[in-house]
């Protein structure tokens, strides 16, 4: 009762802070009055009576403190009292603020952003209703390899393992649509970019198994993706409803043509749900009985024999479905895994009876069923993006700890210069724990100050890293908006550097011997105390922080030049077709809905149309572009003693296929190794021949005489294929790091398929700079048929610049913290010279004034600073050594220790730290020694 | 040149003991206060002399540790405050018991002397 009425009185006294000092005021004064008043009674003269009396009440600041800690919400009060005087000293030292607060907004925001890209693509749980019992089957196969995807009569099957899991959704990758609302023209602008947005195609239980929600409309009714459908149905994302149709309601209930096909929007899904991909975002969920109608083009693998006819529900061997289970509550992985690998392998049964081989049935046989968590999400990203994501978030750990080097550095320095001002504080009774209380509320406001610029950089730059970092040319649609995650990151990190980096400094300048500061009161003002000097033996904490700063800016350093110099190595490699003036132009075709025949003779007016533009020397087409990210695959037998054949293998050759018009070697410029490309008289009807590449050569005949034997091709739709009448160099296919696949080129004239890449080689010094060129192509295109969707025109170097994007992103980021550590390292150097300079004034007055020479003092002063470089980089270097080791997996064609970069990084360094040494020493030499001793 | 000082005295233990002290005698100086009100009230400055006269020599108070003390006491609702005039015409704070004050006062005489007997037979014993 007493308790509860004393916090309320404090509480309210909170409110009448003056009022009650005021009332202390006054009572002291009336206290010693009387006192002193008694005393001259007493027959002491006045000066003594009050001297007695002052002495007889004690320490009237103790008590004051004493007082008010009696008086109101303690704890609450010095908080705001501290904050307020924190306030004001910070806003008193403008230049120390900026300094600290923009070094750690730098570090905080380079750590929260990369938080954000790793917390989006490796930590967060989707949220779906029961993440964590959602696992992802995929076939181990004989080779060691997972592999995805499954077919729908295997989805059928297992989705009948109802005791150990409640469900199992089937779902494809995401891919590319035309997508435009019933009623708008067919094509806006011919030759221009299609509307376009990402569909996938799901089960029908997708969303009721995932238990998510809509924000309007329904989800899937039970039937709506069973075959055999089609259910022209659609479930937008919340993200593209905003995006596209600004949460318009009416939206439900509306007819949209996708890849031409008409589909009714029956709901919009709930807010943050972007599919079971935690690095894709479909706009448009459709049930997978869609498929035929949208024309699906995503992963779709055949192996064995296969029925055109027969829609894709009733293929086995039709691999293109991604399956995730739900375990049911208490029933383990291991348990799960065991119930449906009973299934998968009857399964396989079917699979198997449709090979062509006795060698693939046994491989389907020897698959095994494996599962893995998917709680948070899948993603292919995952594997290539784990690297350099921990690389970059070391990094950016390592620019955070440099940044709060400099801020206990800087907070060193003004605690020193406060020492006067601590030492009269504790002089008159404060205790030594509240002053350690408010000079922690100082680094603390700082450092929550700069979390809060953090966050800010960290919005700008997760964005910035999302866009950088695209995985394969495709743009990762990771979530990043800041949420409570982020905030709880970024709260903890500023607190945590405001308490580790402010404490240290805060314990030093309260551990002060009082008298001696007093009694040094001017000198300390200057700077410098006693203790100080003693610097020789000990290495003052200052210093010790600038030697850590500058031996973990080496490290940056060396990586941000071994990481700039693998990315320009990979602009640099062979790719094997001549780049420059090499133009390469998207197409779908196969939207357009014509026949083979009609097809054919399409791209026959294409070729003959961009031909006859002017500076345009050679044209061709090709059925995946070069540097392209999607292929065909077939297997080759290998030759059957022939002559000059290598040994025989049982295994057949798993080659890349590539459909091609005569052209494509002379337009992509790449060279023969023997024989001859293709050639007009290579047309329907003729006899059948193929190219292939240098590696496949190799694998299947000796090398030099692979002109004029035959290639057999297992699946049945190449009969009578062919004989190899060249072989083309090696090149770089998809990416400029891989080691050539084997690959066989067929003219198209001879084996039909889709072109969907076309490739221009303009004349030398037709001025290949873009925009004209595109434009003529575009109007080219547009004029050959109206309706032919144009998706993009780049040239191959801008193509090669986006497949290394994620490569180039993480190299400049190194590459921007390297310079940020190497300019917080270069500060922290200086600040703690240019304070030991003026900490030393007198000193180097004195000597100046018994006839040091200026040169003398220099040298002095650089001495000093070179010892600190010289150490910070011998701990660099020993540290680069362990840590670009780790890294040495993302480098390329270029050794973890490579001796230029690490003498460039050095050099660089020393230089930029000699110099922010040499303007606090040119400032020592310039000391006026009559000047500095008076200051004494 | 700068020399070390040969003083030192650390002002964290001081300001530690300065705590210790008044936490110590925070129950006995309360005691004390409230004694020292039940004839009527007082002025802080009143209160410290009858403190000092009683008690001289035995007990050794900063006449500032009061002022705390009686602020407490007041947050505890024992005594109340007012302003008013002293013997000399001046503005002084008067310090005087309330009821429950007056009822502490009794319960905590009653238990200090029960404590102060038992401590004397066991010294004598």
């Amino acid at each position: 009762m007493t308790t509860l009425r004393t916090w309320a009185v404090r509480l309210a006294s909170l409110f009448r802070r003056r009022q009650l000092d005021e009332r202390l005021d006054e009572e002291i004064r009336f206290h010693l009055e009387m006192q002193a008043r008694e005393n001259q009674a007493r027959g002491m003269s006045p000066e003594e009576a009050r001297r007695t009396a002052r002495h007889a009440f004690g320490q009237v600041e103790a008590l004051k403190e004493a007082y008010r800690e009696r008086r109101g919400v303690p704890a609450l009060e010095t908080l705001a009292r501290d904050l307020r005087y924190a306030v004001r000293m910070l806003r008193k030292s403008p230049g120390f603020t900026a300094v600290a607060l923009l070094s750690l907004a730098f570090g905080v925001g380079a750590n929260c952003a990369i938080f954000g890209v790793v917390d989006a693509l490796l930590l967060k749980s989707l949220p779906v209703a029961g993440a964590e019992r959602l696992v992802a089957l995929s076939a181990r196969l004989p080779s060691g390899e997972l592999f995805p995807l499954f077919s729908y009569p295997a989805y059928e099957r297992l989705a009948a393992a109802r005791p150990v899991c409640s469900g199992l959704v089937a779902f494809t990758d995401q891919f590319r649509a035309t997508v435009r609302p019933e009623g708008a023209a067919e094509a806006a602008t011919p030759g221009r970019m299609p509307e376009t947005a990402n569909a996938a195609l799901v089960s029908a239980n997708f969303f009721s198994l995932l238990g998510v929600g809509t924000a309007s409309g329904r989800t899937f009714g039970a039937e709506e993706g069973r075959p055999p459908g089609p259910h022209p149905v659609a479930v937008m994302s919340y993200g593209y409803w905003q995006r596209r149709y600004g949460r318009d309601p009416r939206v439900v209930g509306r007819a949209l043509r996708v890849n031409g096909a008409a589909v009714t929007v029956v709901g919009v899904a709930a807010r943050g749900f972007t599919g079971l991909f935690a690095d894709a975002a479909p706009d448009l969920f459709l049930p997978l009985t869609l498929h035929g109608a949208v024309k699906h083009r995503g992963n779709f693998l055949i192996q064995g024999s296969y029925d055109e006819a027969a829609p894709p529900w009733r293929q086995p061997n039709a691999y293109w479905l991604t399956l995730v289970a739900k375990r049911r509550p208490g029933v383990g992985e291991r348990q799960a895994a065991a119930a449906l690998g009973v299934i998968f392998q009857a399964e396989k049964e079917a699979e198997a009876a449709l090979q062509l081989t006795a060698q693939d049935r046994r491989d389907i046989l020897a698959e095994a069923l494996v599962l893995r968590p998917a709680g948070r999400g899948l993603a292919d990203s995952r594997a290539t993006l784990t690297a350099p994501l921990m690389i970059l978030s070391a990094v950016a750990g390592l620019v955070l700890l440099i940044a709060c080097a400099n801020l206990a550095n800087l907070l060193l320095a003004r605690a020193d210069r406060r020492r006067t001002e601590m030492a009269v504080r504790l002089g008159i009774g404060a205790g030594r724990g509240r002053l350690v209380r408010q000079l922690l509320t100082e680094s603390l406001l700082l450092a929550g100050l700069g979390g809060v610029l953090g966050l800010l950089f960290a919005w700008w730059g997760s964005r910035l890293l999302v866009g950088l970092v695209q995985g394969n040319g495709q743009t990762l649609a990771l979530d990043v908006a800041i949420d409570g995650r982020k905030l709880a990151f970024a709260a903890a990190v500023a607190l945590l550097t405001g308490i580790a980096f402010g404490l240290a400094p805060a314990l030093r300048a309260t551990r002060i011997d009082i008298a001696s500061s007093l009694k040094q009161g001017a000198a300390a003002a200057g700077g410098g105390a006693a203790g100080h000097r003693g610097g020789r033996r000990r290495m003052p904490l200052g210093r010790l922080l600038v030697v850590a700063q500058v031996g973990l800016s080496l490290p940056l350093l060396i990586g941000a030049g071994l990481f700039v110099r693998s990315l320009r190595n990979l602009m640099r490699v062979d790719t094997g077709f001549a780049r420059l003036g090499l133009v390469q132009v998207t197409i779908r075709p196969g939207l357009l809905g014509y026949d083979d025949g009609r097809l054919a003779a399409l791209y026959d007016r294409l070729v003959e149309r961009i031909e006859a533009l002017p500076g345009v020397r050679s044209v061709s087409l090709s059925d995946s572009g070069l540097l392209g990210t999607s292929w065909s695959v077939t297997d080759v037998e290998p030759p059957s003693g022939a002559p000059g054949a290598a040994p025989a293998r049982d295994e057949s050759i798993n080659v890349q296929r590539s459909t091609v018009t005569w052209r494509f070697f002379a337009t992509a410029g790449m060279r023969m190794a023997q024989g001859r490309g293709f050639a007009p008289q290579d047309r329907e009807g003729a006899p059948k021949v193929a190219v292939i590449n240098e590696t496949l050569a190799r694998r299947l005949f000796s090398p030099a005489r692979a002109v004029g034997h035959r290639l057999r091709f297992k699946n049945p739709r190449f009969a009578g294929c062919c004989e190899v009448v060249g072989v083309v160099r090696d090149a770089k296919y998809h990416e400029v790091t891989e080691t050539a696949p084997p690959v066989v080129y067929l003219p198209v004239t001879q084996s039909f398929e889709q072109l969907n890449a076309i490739q221009v080689r303009a004349a030398p010094g037709a001025g290949t700079a873009g925009a004209a060129l595109a434009e003529s192509l575009r109007r080219a295109a547009a004029e050959t048929d109206p309706n032919l969707a144009v998706f993009s025109i780049a040239t191959i170097d801008q193509q090669l610049a986006r497949s290394l994007s994620y490569r180039s992103a993480v190299a400049k980021l190194i590459g921007f913290f390297g310079l940020l550590a190497l300019l917080l390292a270069a500060t922290g150097l200086y600040g703690v010279m240019a304070y030991s300079v003026a900490r030393r004034t007198s000193e180097i007055g004195l000597r100046m004034a018994l006839g040091a020479p200026r040169g003398l003092v220099l040298r002095l002063v650089l001495r000093e600073t070179a010892r600190l470089i010289g150490l910070g980089v011998a701990a660099g270097l020993a540290a680069a050594l362990a840590a670009t080791r780790a890294a040495a997996s993302q480098l390329f064609g270029v050794s973890a220790f490579d001796p230029a970069t690490v003498l460039a990084a050095t050099a660089a360094l020393a230089l930029v730290a000699l110099a922010a040494g040499f303007l606090p020493a040119r400032r020592a030499a310039h000391t006026d020694p009559a000047v500095a001793l008076r200051g004494e | 040149m700068r020399h070390e000082s040969g003083v030192t005295r650390k002002s964290d233990e001081s300001g530690g003991n300065e705590e210790t002290r008044s936490e110590l005698l925070a129950g006995t100086l309360a005691l004390m206060v409230l004694r020292t009100l039940a004839p009527g009230p007082m002025h802080g400055y009143g209160i410290a002399q009858r403190i000092q006269q009683v008690s001289r020599d035995v007990l050794q108070v900063n006449q500032g540790s009061l002022y705390p003390a009686l602020l407490r006491l007041e947050q505890r609702g024992l005594i109340s405050s007012r302003w008013g005039t002293s013997e000399n015409n001046r503005r002084a704070r008067f310090y005087s018991l309330t009821r429950t004050g007056r009822r502490e006062l009794e319960a905590e005489t009653g238990r200090w002397l029960r404590f102060s007997e038992a401590m004397g037979r066991l010294l004598e014993a």
